[in-house]
């Protein structure tokens, strides 16, 4: 049972061909929770009478379930009852049109939404209150001064955070090989269903995660060094 | 619904699930001893910036942190047999799979618990270090009497949220195979029984309670430990109040 | 100017450092895993052979999630017709002494082969990729015969060909059925099926699959289309087979491939049980009917 070298780089070959599955998976989930964190913390932030309530509830309890199990939940209801649903909201499409990889997309961005509005949140709460008072007093609205004053300064102060929660998510997108979607993970093993050499496929498969969250991570650094590129002058 | 959710079901569900929760806690136990144990040895070693081992832990953490928990539970349960043969000519073949997730769930432990108390023992001021060695305490007491302490108060938030982040990574450890934790009984009882998703909500609930318990309980131990920080706050709001 | 000396030692000394480690690690892992390159089962063999007056303890696998063969009852205790007629072939072979390990299926070729477990029970089908590896066992116990499963209503899938582009579950990642499947799917490029294969899925997600139609069709046994008729269809029959059989096999006990002293020993007990009618009534007894020699 030694390390063998052919099917290590076989496994690596199948798992780069999944890439893009994961990389459309990771970059869907991190746009829409983005919008979606942003949404939450911004009318926390706001205390915005019902909602605010209701989202502190939410994101609370949501936090406490792991994404398997709700990915494994989605999957069963979403067999079950898409029937019912889809002739509720009048969706003329067939179920075996929609491929699964959408049960994967609402369970991650639920997560991650809720995972990324915390972020933010502490991210705004560390947002002097001068600031808003300073928007307000040369005439913008709430809307306004959000748009114009807050979120610049809020990004550099998120980004870090932001930057281990986006590893967090492609980790996170790994989990959608439970329910059956072939993605880096599954698509490194299946060579090894044939040779039976399952320890090379995983390392393949770790090698790729390896290397796309370290791009990643490297590219939102520079990126980062370069939104700050004004700031750092005044430290 | 009726037909396919029975909540007699549900609750006929809960005392056959319940009692695996002790492999989950033993799980989560062992990782977070181990793993802060381990975590406390990378970030001194970190810290110290001895040359070769610093880029090797560097490595190490920069891998624990950038693949995920399922690939490296695998990794450990089909390599470590084989790393062990191949160095020490033992045969592990009667150690439970639980092992080998404990061991994936500590190193990936330690690198994470490892850079959280590295950059808190940094973030302490270097002014407290130089008063220890002013009053000539040596390097070590410095930093066991001095340093450590502060910086438990900037760990405590984040190593709530990681031990939170433990538990709730047991729910992937019955993809392993052979370990039985809560999700592993709602699997095998929805394959006795014909039916599932009571049992995977049961699942469900109970992540969440206890989820909702811990960070309760980390709550208040912060609010304890910040008491004093409360304080001076207070006095900076009633200054600015009363310009 | 000495400060930029130092600066250049000690940048100097970050990159060699930097090498060293990369080296040292690559050099560590290959050492550790290609090493000696020796099987890890071959300790354990050696051993068993070694003592051969008194009783050997047999460890032997089966899985936990495929009710009637192998599954776990309300208190968690592993139970089903593998294990039955395990504890049977034991019975018959006083110099051996078994002892059961329950995991799931896809950890058991595994397990065997690192020598965790000596026999593995989980109605394996005979294919060639398993025969390179494993030893199977040369008497059957069952049969198994896999067909196409689509649902009643559907009249137009009679094989494989007409399945092109459509999506079919097979089992996990190490079941027999996924191999063939995706055998085919290499020698047929442009009437390739979309397999969905999931080593966590229940009998409940198949059938939710198949009557939703977010699968058009599965591989199945008769015997375990009847089982989900019984199960989940209401009184109704909702699932049928279709066409050819796409493996026509029995299952065997799988091995290591040096343990021919235990298979022959194991397969000398389950003639016995063939002949005194003993596998025919566990059959009939956990499956419903005599499976043994023919569907």
């Amino acid at each position: 049972m030694a390390f063998d070298l052919e099917n290590f780089l076989k496994s690596l070959q199948e798992a780069i061909n999944y890439l893009p599955v994961t990389i459309k998976l990771t970059v869907v989930t991190f746009v829409f929770s983005l919008i979606i964190g942003s949404v939450i913390a911004i009318i926390r932030n706001y205390n915005i009478p019902l909602l605010s309530e209701f989202f502190a509830f939410f994101v609370t309890v949501y936090n406490g379930l792991p994404l398997m199990v709700a990915l494994v939940i989605y999957n069963l209801l979403y067999m079950n009852y898409y029937s019912r649903i889809a002739s509720f909201f009048h969706i003329s499409k067939a179920i075996s049109d929609i491929s699964p990889i959408y049960v994967g997309y609402f369970a991650l961005i639920m997560s991650s939404s809720c995972i990324y509005s915390e972020t933010i949140r502490g991210a705004l709460k560390s947002i002097d209150k001068l600031q808003y008072e300073a928007g307000y007093s040369i005439g913008l609205n709430k809307f306004q001064t959000l748009r114009r004053i807050i979120i610049p300064q809020l990004i550099p102060v998120a980004l870090p955070g932001l930057t281990n929660n986006l590893v967090g998510t492609i980790k996170g997108s790994n989990l959608v090989s439970a329910i059956g979607i072939l993605e880096v993970m599954g698509g490194a093993i299946t060579p090894c269903a044939i040779s039976y050499s399952y320890l090379e496929g995983y390392l393949a498969a770790a090698v790729v995660y390896w290397g796309f969250s370290a791009a990643l991570e490297f590219l939102i650094k520079r990126g980062e060094h370069y939104g700050t590129r004004y700031r750092r002058s005044l430290a | 619904m009726n037909e396919y959710f029975d909540s007699e079901r549900f609750i006929e569900d809960i005392p056959k699930i319940l009692p695996q929760l002790s492999v989950t806690f033993s799980i989560v136990g062992i990782s977070i001893f181990l793993g802060t144990i381990l975590g406390i040895i990378v970030a001194v070693l970190r810290i110290k910036n001895i040359p070769i081992l610093h880029q090797i832990l560097g490595i190490y953490i920069s891998f624990m942190r950038g693949t995920p928990l399922l690939v490296q539970m695998m990794i450990a349960f089909y390599g470590i047999p084989l790393l062990i043969w191949n160095l020490f000519q033992i045969n592990i073949n009667d150690w439970s799979p639980v092992v080998f997730v404990d061991i994936a769930f500590i190193l990936n432990e330690g690198a994470f618990l490892g850079e959280i108390f590295r950059s808190s023992i940094l973030a302490v001021d270097s002014i407290q270090t130089e008063a220890g060695y002013s009053i000539g305490m040596t390097k070590t007491q410095t930093f066991l009497r001095i340093v450590l302490p502060q910086s438990i108060r900037m760990i405590l938030p984040s190593y709530g949220v990681d031990i939170i982040g433990v538990f709730q990574n047991t729910s992937l450890v019955f993809t392993v195979g052979g370990v039985l934790d809560i999700m592993g009984r709602a699997k095998t009882i929805g394959t006795a029984t014909g039916h599932t998703l009571e049992a995977y909500l049961v699942v469900a609930f109970t992540f969440v309670i206890i989820s909702l318990i811990l960070r309760f309980v980390f709550y208040l131990i912060n609010e304890k430990i910040r008491y004093e920080s409360k304080i001076k706050v207070d006095k900076r709001k009633k200054h600015i109040e009363n310009l | 100017m000495k400060t930029v000396k130092k600066d250049f030692i000690k940048k100097n000394l970050k990159i060699k450092g930097k090498v060293l480690s990369c080296g040292t690690i690559l050099a560590m892992s290959l050492f550790a895993l290609g090493g000696c390159g020796q099987k890890v089962g071959v300790n354990a063999d050696t051993k068993s052979s070694s003592d051969s007056g008194k009783v050997k303890k047999i460890i032997v696998g089966s899985g936990n999630s495929y009710n009637p063969y192998c599954y776990l009852d309300d208190n968690g205790k592993a139970v089903g017709y593998e294990y039955e007629l395990l504890k049977e072939v034991d019975k018959l072979l006083p110099d051996y002494e078994f002892e059961y390990k329950t995991m799931s299926f896809d950890s058991l070729l595994l397990s065997l082969e690192s020598g965790k477990i000596d026999v593995a029970a989980h109605q394996f089908e005979y294919t060639d990729e398993r025969e390179k590896k494993y030893l199977f066992g040369k008497e059957p116990y069952t049969t198994y015969i896999t067909y196409i499963s689509v649902l009643t209503s559907n009249n137009s899938v009679k094989s494989l060909e007409d399945l092109a582009g459509e999506k079919v579950r097979t089992g996990g990642t190490t079941s027999a059925s996924t191999t063939i499947v995706k055998n085919y799917n290499d020698k047929h490029p442009d009437k390739a099926v979309e397999i969905v294969s999931s080593s966590n899925s229940t009998d409940e997600e198949v059938v939710a699959a198949l009557k939703s139609g977010a699968a058009k069709a599965t591989v199945l046994t008769k015997r375990d289309v009847e089982k989900y008729n019984k199960n989940y269809g209401k009184g109704k029959d909702f699932l049928k087979v279709v066409g050819k059989p796409i493996n026509n096999s029995k299952t065997y006990y799988v091995y290591r491939k040096d343990e021919t002293k235990l298979q022959k020993k194991i397969d000398s007990a389950l003639k016995k049980l063939k002949e005194n009618g003993k596998l025919k009534e566990l059959s009939i007894k956990y499956l419903g009917g005599d499976y043994t020699e023919s569907e």
